[in-house]
């Protein structure tokens, strides 16, 4: 159960600690050296000891011996010993350490990542306020730790541990953001993350040989505590560089090689990058799981060993227990989901034929690059596979026409799809979904505040039958009327896929329905009857470049009112690129400032 | 997925650079993060804000164009579809799984084939024709459809606002 936070925890800046604690750590060297002056300051220390009847009170003769045989000046010695024997500095002492151990990891994190990002800083400190949180539940209300030697060596163990976890929720983080921006990352940063995360890799294997030579001594229960979270650190590191690293890599030369082998062998090509592609989904869905699953076994194992199932910490415990089920079971959903998508195109959606895709000469919507491969649609519109998948993952009709595809049963229906909201652009060209959708809105609340808003939505789906040939020709002709230069056939082969003689208007006004093929055919005498039909259809694309110079020849002063649309370059330079769109920003707010004033002197 | 997003976005501001759409100027604030763009959109001539350059903020997901990118204006903006810290309500905006309105059909709402030219000349005429059906600024709405006069005057101010005035 992720913990939210408060965005200003009342926590110390890293500067204002680390100066306290080099403070205190000084004053106290100080302080120590100025008792061991004093020769007599053992007999004092020791009766102060019996006097607070120090648990550890045993151990401190021992250590006593064990300094005498280390080769260090009297002084150092001396102070070394009075530390560790008195309690107050001893913990000054563990805090300097700790104090030391955050600077090296800051130091680490400066190196590898540099400055961190705002979303980084935020999933840390989420990340760093659980785990502290689930910890201390572990501690104290899990194995309760009794004595303050083991709550040192704990401290030291997760310590190691959390920096671990913290430096892998680095990386991830850094790695997903170097991928999704992509090209302004150099080999070296992605080289130096690679290799921290290979290091705390074989930290944390290290960590498991160490579980396994001394921890199966403490007791199995404990073994099984120690060597959970380094398993889930090692299942993490291998996922996130699977995702992250080799999947990108890989994508890119399969598309290098695709393009070099394409004529070859495409369809043996297409194989192996499919078996890649599902391999590595397969590896990181599998490491996903596994990991999952260990940390619901370590929870559940905590629930069980700490025998008091009504405590506090039992409750936060389950609660985390939920959390890690509910996702678990997302995961497999999702994956049921993605299985069955992917064999539903296998089975309903066939593989274009090349004279398919090269009568499409389109690119894919989705992605807007070019298609090798396709899957067509029961509507006719093709797309890639994967991009296809990755849309029929959430919704399930086709991204073009929005076709409703049946993801039930075998058979696809016909759309109903209203047009009621106004100011929304329709992009639906090609296929008019057929209204037959009743729609009543109540908005109760508009009236009286306690009445209920509701609507009430009719849904009736048909499909159109085909339109006959007169249907089409009496159409056609209703077409003619406003576009008289174009030939009928060509409307009739158009209001066969669009049905309905406003939507092949709008197909004409767009410039969507090729025409120089129809007036290069025809005589001069078609030609003029274009001129003439420039006044009714606004020029818009090649098809009407003839039109458009005769019209501005007529009315040089409507061209000049025109925007000045700076018809530029794209750069492949990314600076080159910045500067043109400042350009073309500042050209088009002078434009409007100075059209604005115009306007005002004219009123 | 996030290396198809910024392939795609590279294509769009390529189309945008090399064909742009009349009075509308968009790209990535910055070239390292192509996932945020800023726009400018020209109010369209004969309505009442005319002559006016607003700038929207868009942000787009990682999973783009599999959903869609948010969009917001950063200037001042007093309109029917506008919420009053910016954010455009159009229905292409709204992911397919989302219904913020409770009335939008699913063929309304975002589809891959959408782009940014189409978002914003979306925008665009919800600025010339405003819907007070979807009232995201419901005092806006209100004055749209009962004081047209009064609406006029505000986004009169808005353009020479947004224009530096």
């Amino acid at each position: 159960m992720p913990l939210r936070i408060p965005y200003r925890l009342p926590v110390p800046t890293l500067t204002t600690y680390s100066i306290l604690s080099t403070a205190l750590f000084g004053s106290l060297i100080y302080n120590v050296k100025q008792i061991t002056k004093n020769p007599d300051w053992k007999n004092d220390l020791i009766a102060a000891d019996k006097n607070a009847s120090d648990p550890l009170m045993d151990e401190n003769e021992d250590h006593l011996i064990d300094f005498d045989n280390v080769n260090l000046p009297e002084s150092i010695r001396d102070v070394i010993i009075y530390m560790i024997q008195d309690s107050f500095s001893r913990w000054v002492f563990i805090n300097a350490i700790i104090c030391t151990v955050v600077l090296f990891g800051k130091s680490i994190q400066k190196i590898v990542f540099g400055d961190l990002r705002a979303v980084e800083i935020n999933n840390f400190r989420e990340k760093l306020c659980n785990y502290f949180l689930y910890k201390c539940i572990f501690m104290f209300g899990v194995i309760k730790v009794q004595t303050t030697e083991e709550v040192i060596f704990l401290l030291g163990w997760f310590g190691l541990l959390g920096f671990q976890q913290v430096f892998v929720q680095f990386s991830k983080d850094r790695l997903e953001y170097m991928v999704t921006v992509g090209s302004h990352t150099t080999f070296m940063s992605r080289c130096k993350i690679v290799i921290l995360l290979l290091s705390v890799f074989s930290l944390a294997n290290y960590m498991i040989y160490l579980c396994l030579t001394y921890g199966v001594n403490l007791g199995y229960h404990i073994f099984a505590f120690m060597i959970a979270e380094c398993l889930s650190i090692t299942l993490k590191v291998p996922h996130i560089l699977i995702k992250y690293v080799i999947d990108p890599f890989e994508a890119k030369f399969i598309r290098n090689q695709n393009q070099h082998f394409r004529s070859r062998n495409s369809f043996a090509n297409f194989i192996i990058s499919k078996m890649e592609m599902s391999l590595t989904y397969y590896v990181s869905l599998g490491l996903e799981l596994a990991d999952l699953c260990l940390e619901l076994i370590h929870y559940l194992h905590m629930v069980l060993w700490s025998n008091s199932i009504f405590s506090v910490a039992s409750f936060v415990l389950c609660m985390h227990i939920r959390y890690i089920t509910t996702e678990i079971q997302r995961k497999i959903k999702k994956h049921r989901n993605y299985m069955w998508i992917l064999n539903h195109m296998e089975k309903e959606y066939p593989k274009a034929s090349e004279k398919e895709l090269n009568d499409n000469c389109d690119n894919c919507a989705i992605c807007w690059e070019k298609m090798e491969v396709a899957r067509k649609l029961p509507c006719k519109h093709l797309f890639h596979t994967t991009c296809l998948q990755l849309w029929l993952e959430q919704d399930t009709s086709c991204p073009t026409c929005r076709y409703v595809l049946n993801m039930n049963g075998s058979n696809s229906r016909r759309s109903t799809t209203t047009r009621t909201t106004r100011g929304v652009i329709r992009i639906g060209r090609n296929a008019a979904p057929i209204n037959r959708q009743h729609f009543f809105h109540f908005d109760g609340s508009r009236y009286v505040s306690w009445l209920p808003s509701f609507s009430v939505q009719v849904m009736s789906s048909m499909t159109p039958p085909d339109l006959t040939d007169s249907q089409l020709e009496s159409m056609a002709q209703q077409v003619q009327q406003v576009f008289p230069h174009y030939p009928s056939p060509v409307l009739i082969e158009n209001l066969r896929q669009t049905r309905s003689v406003s939507v092949t208007s709008n197909n004409i006004l767009e410039g969507l329905l090729p025409l120089d093929n129809v007036t290069l055919n025809d005589d001069g005498e078609d030609s003029q009857v274009s001129a003439t039909a420039s006044e009714n259809i606004r020029p818009s694309g090649s098809a009407f470049n003839h039109s458009s110079i005769n019209e501005s020849e007529h009315d040089p002063a409507s061209s000049t009112t025109n925007f000045n649309i700076i018809e530029s370059e794209f750069s492949p330079s990314p600076s080159e690129r910045e500067t043109a769109l400042r350009n073309r920003k500042e050209q088009l707010f002078l434009n409007a400032k100075k059209k604005y004033l115009e306007r005002r002197l004219v009123n | 997925m996030a290396g198809a997003a910024l392939r795609r976005l590279m294509a769009e501001y390529k189309q945008l650079v090399t064909n742009p759409p009349e009075g509308i100027v968009a790209g990535p604030v910055s070239e390292d993060n192509f996932f945020e763009w800023e726009a400018l959109i020209t109010g369209p001539e004969g309505t009442c804000f005319e002559g006016g350059i607003f700038p929207a903020k868009l942000v787009f997901p990682v999973d783009y164009p599999l959903s869609p990118p948010k969009m917001q204006f950063t200037c001042d903006m007093f309109h029917p579809n506008v919420y009053p810290d910016g954010r455009v309500c159009i229905s292409i905006l709204h992911a397919p799984g989302d219904d913020p309105m409770g009335y939008e059909t699913s063929a309304e709402r975002w589809s891959p084939v959408q782009s940014v030219e189409k978002i914003l000349l979306s925008v665009v005429s919800i600025l010339a024709e405003p819907n007070d059906e979807s009232g995201a600024n419901v005092d806006a709405a209100k004055m749209w459809r009962e004081n047209q006069e009064e609406f006029k005057k505000i986004s009169e101010k808005i353009v020479r606002k947004s224009l530096g005035l």
